[in-house]
Formats: structure tokens, sequence, C-alpha cells
């Protein structure tokens, strides 16, 4: 993952990269404080929704928590980083359970703290 | 006693036994009618009290929004989608589509120099609790700000995220 360049101090801000840092997102397959830095000059006022959020990533994510890969907290910072992003859509036509589901993760304070049988029935509407 | 006496009086008797209870309903009835009367005329002052109640209540009302600003300092008027332009409606829509299906109706307000503020209220699992997604565009569409914050069933404020 290259936001910043460290060599020349340039950003490189391709539309490119903020689609690879898009998806990096969207699977976590990288630290989520690296992609959110690198993600920051790109801005996320977009017309358009540049990738699309499936079902297999949100559940990719949280088997992670579930295996214990993954903290509460980045789970939850994750899902609160993607839930309102302009260019990340979702896949069709499963939009309102990506919808939910994410509002879950993100707001544990009014939803309740995500339990291992929780996420069982979490992974199961995903699968 | 002559006997033409005897039968006078006894008729008299008569006459007086077959008058009273005519005379005691006269009574009757008319201590009925005054009763009435009364009635009627207490009836009457209550009501005229309660119309001259409502009537000074109405008055207050009508002073109070006579009086009273209809939009204070801090008052944000309300707007219906139909007060935004192209760029601001496209902005809704994108808003709308990310919000989970519990959302409440999206309330739009305007904002200064023709802006819009879009809030919606997402009731949480725990009964009571709530997050409040609010974006603020500008008069071209843009997003300027984006806030959620997150409120405990008591009303007290959890969180005040800036997503923008």
């Amino acid at each position: 993952m290259s936001s910043p360049s460290s060599e020349t101090g340039q950003t490189h801000n391709s539309p490119e990269e903020h689609l690879a840092l898009l998806e990096a997102l969207c699977t976590l397959s990288a630290p989520l404080e690296e992609i959110e830095t690198a993600l920051a000059p790109f801005g996320w006022d977009h017309e358009e929704e540049l990738v699309i959020l499936s079902r297999q990533a949100v559940h990719h994510v949280v088997l992670a928590w579930s295996e214990g890969r993954l903290s509460t907290d980045t789970l939850t910072a994750w899902a609160e980083a993607i839930e309102a992003r302009d260019d990340i859509g979702r896949e069709e036509p499963h939009e309102e359970l990506l919808n939910d589901i994410l509002f879950e993760l993100a707001n544990p304070d009014i939803n309740g703290a995500l339990t291992p049988d929780r996420a069982q029935e979490v992974l199961q509407t995903l699968d | 006693m002559p006997a033409p006496i005897v039968a006078g009086i006894i008729g008299l008797g008569r006459l007086a036994i077959s008058a009273a209870p005519k005379a005691y309903r006269g009574i009757k009835a008319y201590r009925n009618a005054r009763k009435l009367k009364k009635l009627q005329s207490q009836a009457a002052r209550r009501e005229a009290a309660q119309k001259s109640s409502r009537a000074a209540r109405n008055a207050d009302k009508s002073k109070f929004s006579k009086d009273k600003p209809k939009c204070t300092k801090n008052c944000k008027p309300k707007a219906g989608r139909e007060s935004l332009n192209d760029a601001q409606l496209k902005n809704l829509k994108r808003y709308e589509k990310k919000l989970p299906t519990g959302a409440e109706p999206t309330q739009i307000t305007n904002a200064p120099n023709g802006g819009k503020v879009f809030s919606s209220k997402v009731p949480g699992r725990v009964p009571g609790s709530s997050a409040t997604y609010r974006k603020t565009v500008d008069a071209l569409g843009k997003t300027t700000d984006y806030i959620k914050t997150t409120v405990d069933p008591a009303g007290k404020v959890i969180h005040v995220k800036p997503k923008f």
C-alpha cells in the first residue's frame, strides 16, 4: 500500500491507488489505521461508488473477529469507516442487509456488543 | 245540631280533603319550577364563564404567535425535497442509500448560504437508544460536514463522531 511516498514526500492520489485502498478497506487486507491514513487525501464525497462492498468481504471480516484474529475495537472501527462513505457501494440486492450489519457493528453502544452467537447469526445471513 | 248544618260541615270537610292534594301538588310544582329555574341559571352562568375563559386563552395564543418570532437564532426551518437543487438531491440519494433499514424519514433543514442539512435518526437495538446521522451539504451539493451522534436510552449523548 503506497500512500504518501516515503522517498519523495509526495502523494500519489491516483484513481488506481484510490480503488486499491478502498478494496483494502472493504476486505481489511491491511492494518485499518494505515488504510485510513492513506485514504484521507482522497476524501469520500464522491458522486460515483468506486468499489462495491460484498457479502463475502463482510463475512471475511466478521469471521476474522469470530476466530479471534481481529479485535472488537478494530471491527467497530472498520464498520464505522465504511458505513457512510459515498465511494463504497453495496452488493446488490443485499444493500439493506449490509447496511444493517454495518450499523450494528459500528454502534455496539446502542446495539449491544457483538457476541460469538450473534456473530454466527450474522455469518449465516451473509452466506 | 240540626241535620242540615251537620251535612254542611261534612260537605265542607270533604271539599277540604279533596282540595288539599291539589293545593299540595301546586306548591310542589311551584317549588320544582323554582329549582329548575335556579339550575338553568347556574348552568348558564357556568357556560358563560367557560366561554370567557376560552376566549381569554385564544387571545393569549394569538398574542404569543404575534409577538414571538417564528424562528429564533438557533431555529432551523424545515425544508422539503423540492427545495433541493439537482446536486443536493443527488447527495441526498447517496446519503439515504447508506442508511440502515430502521432509519426514520430524513429531515431536511436549511443551512446558511443555500446549504442543506440531512438528518436521520436510527433506533438502536437497545430500546430508547439511537444514532443520528447528520450530513451538511453546500449550495453546490458538496458535503461539508457529516456527524454521527449516538444517544443512550436516558437521552445522554454517548458519542459524537465526525465522519467527514
